[in-house]
C-alpha cells in the first residue's frame, strides 16, 4: 500500500476508533488480495504509518495480534438472550461463528473479517460441510453480510474525516458512496483458498453445480442502527411527496385529486411503521449528505453474529414417457387427513429408484397433462419429468448406465413402465406445457347402449370429421373448476360393434376433452355427444388412452383408423 | 310428511388388465346417476348428492307433471338469473329448500310450482329446459334435472 501523509492520518484515526486493519484497507479500496492475507505485513504497515504521523511505535504498541486491531477490553453486551426481543433470540443459538461472540470486535465488520481465517473456525466449517455428504469436484462460494456494516462504515469514515478537519481531495474521493471494497469480496479472497485446501477441491466461480453459501446475519444491531434514521428519512420522503402532490392537484383532474387524497391517507397510516434494515432504505441513507450523517452515532448493542451455512447442488432433471398398465393408481400421492387413499402413485413408482441413487432433498414430478385414476395410459406414453432437488450424490451418478438401471427397475414392476430416460434441463417445462395444450389424443373405450344399435348411424358417425363440441364443466369436477363452456374438437371416430348393445369406440380428439362426458353426455351438458349421434342412451364402461400425437394432419387420421388393427388383438 | 328413502350404489366395476364384458348378463350396468350420486327422494322431488358434495335437484317420477297425460306448454323461471364466477362459484343465488324455482304450465291449464329442494347457492339452472321442455316430463331424473346447488359452507 502506498502511503502519503493524509492517508496515514486517516489510517491512524480509524485505528483509534477501533476498526480492524482489514476494514481500513477496504476503506482505502486496496484490491491486492495478498495484502489482506499476509498478516505479518500488517506490523510493517503500522510502522510505516507511525513514521508518517511522527510517532513510529505508537500503533504497534497498541496492536492486538490476535485480532488485527487496537487492543481494547471486552465490554459485556447489554443484551442477554433472556432479555432481548423474541424475534432476535435466534441470534444467540449455537452456530459455527459462536466461538467469536466475546472478542475484541472491530466496529465496522463486527468480527467477521477478523476471524474468518481462524483455524478453529475453518475446521468447524469444513466439518459441517462434510457431514452433509455431498459429492462435488469444485465449489462456488457465496457470502452474505449484515447490511448494518455499511451504515457503520459510513458513519465512522465521516466522523474521522470531520475530526481531522483538513480539506483534501483524497478524503472527498474516499467519501464517495460505494467507494470502499465490499466485505463480501474480502471474505471470499481470504476464505476461498483456505476452504479449497481443506475440502481438497478447487473453488471455481463459474461452476454452478455445487454452491456453498455463508450467510452472516446480525439483525439485532442492524435494526438499532437503522432506527435512528427513521425521523430524518420520513421527513425527506414527506417533502418529496408534497411536491408530487401539489403538482398533481394543480392539474385539476377530479379523478387524480381523489387518488392523491387516498394516497395521502395511506401515507399517514404508515407513519408508525418501523424503519427496517433493507436494501431500499440503505440507498435512501447513502443519499444523505455529510452534514446530515454527522448527527448520528454508532449504536453498539453487541448482538452476536449469526452464521448460517447452506450447501446446495444443482437440480437434476430426468425426462421420459410413462405408461400406466393398471388402474387405480393416482399420479401423485393422494392424501386426505393424513391417510393415503390409494396405495401407489406414479410419482412414487417412478422416482423411488432415482431417489435411492441420487439422494435428493426432495423430488418434484411434472407431467404433460394427467389422466383419471381409473384410466390406463397406453401406447407411446405420456411425457413427464422428475426434478431431483439438491441431489447429494449427483456428480458421479449422472451417467447413462444409471438411467438404464433406473429404467430396468421401474419396468420390472410391471405396473408403470417408462421409455428410455434422458437427462434434460429447465427447457422441458415448455415441452410439457405444449403437450398438455396442443397434443391430439386417441382413446379407446367400451360403451354400452340401452337400446339396440342402429348400424346406419354407426356408419354416419364413423365419417364425421372435426366435429366441434361444447362441453360445460362436468359435474364430477365442478367443485374445483370454474363453470364455463369449453369448445373442443372431435377429429375422428371409429366405432366397432361387439354385440347388439355393446360398442368399441375409438375417439381422436383435441387436448383437454372430457371423453367420459362426450360418451354419456353428462345429463346433456355436453352437446353434441355420442348419445345424440347414435340416438341411443350410452354409458362408458372403461377408458384407455391409446396414443398421443403431436398435431392433427392427414397421416394422423390414417394412423388412427388403423389403430383398431394394432390394439384389437389385445382385446 | 316427507318420506326420505336413501339408495346407495357404489362404483362396483372390477377392472383387470384385459377387458371384461359381461356378454351373457342381461342386467344393465349401474347408471351414470347411480355411480356417482347418493340418491334421496321426497314425495315429489329428489335430491342427489354427488361424491364431491354438489347437489342435483329436480322432480321425481311420482310428480303429477310426470304422471299427467298432457304435455308441458311452458316453463317459467321464477328466480332472476345470477351468473357464478370463478372456481369458488361466487355470486350464486341463495335459496332455501322451499324456494320456488320453476312454474310449469301444462297444456291442460294446470300450473305446478317446483321448489329447489336443498338449502344452498345455485350454481346452475338446467338450460336445456328452455329448449327441450319435455325433458322435465320424459327424463325427470336425468336430463330433466332442475338445478345444481352448492351447499352452504360451514
Amino acid at each position: 500500500m502506498q502511503l502519503c501523509e493524509s492517508k496515514a492520518i486517516l489510517f491512524n484515526k480509524l485505528f483509534e476508533k477501533d476498526a480492524c486493519i482489514r476494514c481500513i484497507l477496504r476503506v482505502f479500496k486496496i484490491t491486492e488480495i495478498s495484502t489482506y492475507r499476509e498478516t505479518q505485513q500488517f506490523i510493517q504497515l503500522l510502522f510505516d504509518v507511525g513514521k508518517l504521523i511522527g510517532n513510529e511505535n505508537k500503533l504497534v504498541e497498541e496492536y492486538d495480534f490476535l485480532y488485527y486491531k487496537r487492543k481494547r477490553e471486552i465490554i459485556d453486551s447489554d443484551v442477554q438472550p433472556q432479555t432481548c426481543h423474541s424475534s432476535l433470540k435466534d441470534q444467540f443459538i449455537k452456530n459455527p461463528f459462536h466461538t467469536f461472540d466475546k472478542i475484541n470486535k472491530c466496529l465496522i465488520c463486527h468480527g467477521i473479517l477478523q476471524c474468518v481465517d481462524d483455524q478453529k473456525f475453518i475446521s468447524i466449517l469444513v466439518d459441517e460441510i462434510q457431514q452433509k455428504q455431498y459429492q462435488f469436484e469444485a465449489f462456488k462460494f457465496q457470502v452474505k453480510t449484515p447490511i448494518g456494516c455499511q451504515i457503520r462504515q459510513l458513519i465512522i469514515v465521516n466522523q474521522c474525516i470531520s475530526e481531522i478537519g483538513q480539506i483534501d481531495p483524497l478524503y472527498e474521493y474516499i467519501r464517495t458512496p460505494n467507494f470502499a471494497t465490499d466485505i463480501k469480496i474480502c471474505v471470499k479472497w481470504i476464505m476461498c483458498s483456505l476452504l479449497s485446501e481443506f475440502l481438497k477441491v478447487p473453488s471455481d466461480p463459474n461452476d454452478d453445480r455445487f454452491q456453498i453459501c455463508l450467510n452472516f446475519e446480525n439483525i439485532g444491531d442492524d435494526v438499532k442502527q437503522f432506527e435512528q434514521f427513521k425521523q430524518l428519512i420520513s421527513n425527506i420522503d414527506d417533502q418529496i411527496w408534497e411536491e408530487k402532490i401539489t403538482k398533481k392537484l394543480k392539474m385539476n383532474d377530479p379523478q387524480l385529486k381523489a387518488e392523491t387524497h387516498n394516497r395521502l391517507l395511506q401515507k399517514k397510516n404508515q407513519q408508525n411503521q418501523p424503519f427496517l434494515p433493507t436494501q431500499n432504505n440503505l440507498e435512501k441513507i447513502s443519499k444523505l449528505n455529510n452534514n446530515q450523517i454527522s448527527y448520528y452515532q454508532i449504536v453498539n448493542v453487541n448482538y452476536p453474529v449469526k452464521l448460517e451455512v447452506t450447501t446446495s447442488y444443482q437440480n437434476i432433471f430426468i425426462k421420459g414417457n410413462y405408461i400406466k398398465l393398471a388402474r387405480y393408481i393416482s399420479q401423485t400421492p393422494w392424501i386426505i387427513d393424513g391417510n393415503k387413499i390409494y396405495e401407489d402413485s406414479i410419482e412414487d413408482l417412478v422416482s423411488a429408484e432415482a431417489c435411492k441413487i441420487f439422494k435428493p432433498s426432495s423430488v418434484k414430478f411434472h407431467s404433460g397433462g394427467r389422466e383419471d385414476i381409473d384410466v390406463r395410459m397406453l401406447g407411446n406414453g405420456r411425457p413427464f419429468a422428475i426434478e431431483l432437488v439438491d441431489p447429494h450424490q449427483g456428480l458421479q451418478n449422472q451417467t447413462q448406465e444409471i438411467l438404464n438401471q433406473i429404467e430396468a427397475k421401474i419396468n420390472s414392476q410391471n405396473v408403470v413402465k417408462v421409455t428410455p430416460l434422458a437427462y434434460t434441463d429447465t427447457n422441458i417445462f415448455g415441452d410439457l406445457k405444449n403437450s398438455e395444450t396442443n397434443k391430439v389424443k386417441a382413446y379407446c373405450c367400451i360403451v354400452e347402449c340401452k337400446n339396440i344399435i342402429n348400424e346406419d348411424l354407426i356408419e354416419q358417425a364413423n365419417n364425421i370429421k372435426d366435429l366441434v363440441i361444447k362441453q360445460k364443466t362436468p359435474i364430477r369436477v365442478l367443485h374445483r373448476r370454474t363453470l364455463m363452456v369449453r369448445d373442443k374438437i372431435i377429429h375422428s371416430l371409429l366405432i366397432k360393434k361387439i354385440n347388439e348393445k355393446w360398442l368399441l369406440v375409438y375417439v381422436l380428439s383435441s387436448a383437454g376433452t372430457y371423453i367420459k362426458e362426450f360418451i354419456h353426455s353428462d345429463l346433456d351438458r355436453t352437446v353434441p355427444n355420442l348419445c345424440t349421434l347414435l340416438q341411443n342412451e350410452c354409458d362408458i364402461y372403461q377408458l384407455d388412452v391409446i396414443k398421443l400425437y403431436e398435431k392433427i394432419n392427414e397421416d394422423v387420421i390414417i394412423d388412427f383408423k388403423n389403430l383398431d388393427k394394432e390394439c384389437g388383438c389385445k382385446i | 310428511m316427507q318420506q326420505i328413502e336413501e339408495q346407495q350404489q357404489q362404483q362396483g366395476q372390477e377392472q383387470d388388465e384385459d377387458l371384461m364384458i359381461p356378454l351373457n348378463v342381461q342386467a344393465r350396468l349401474s347408471e351414470y346417476t347411480d355411480r356417482y350420486f347418493v340418491k334421496s327422494y321426497s314425495e315429489h322431488q329428489y335430491v342427489f348428492q354427488h361424491s364431491n358434495r354438489l347437489y342435483l335437484c329436480g322432480i321425481n317420477k311420482n310428480h303429477p307433471i310426470v304422471k299427467s297425460d298432457s304435455d308441458i306448454k311452458e316453463i317459467e323461471f321464477t328466480q332472476k338469473e345470477q351468473l357464478v364466477k370463478g372456481k369458488k362459484k361466487k355470486g350464486g343465488l341463495k335459496v332455501k329448500s322451499n324456494t320456488v324455482m320453476l312454474k310449469v304450465h301444462l297444456e291442460n291449464g294446470e300450473v305446478y310450482e317446483v321448489q329447489a329442494g336443498q338449502d344452498g347457492y345455485i350454481i346452475e339452472m338446467n338450460e336445456n329446459l328452455q329448449k327441450n321442455k319435455q325433458y322435465l316430463k320424459q327424463y325427470p331424473e336425468t336430463k330433466g334435472f332442475v338445478c345444481i346447488i352448492q351447499g352452504c359452507r360451514k
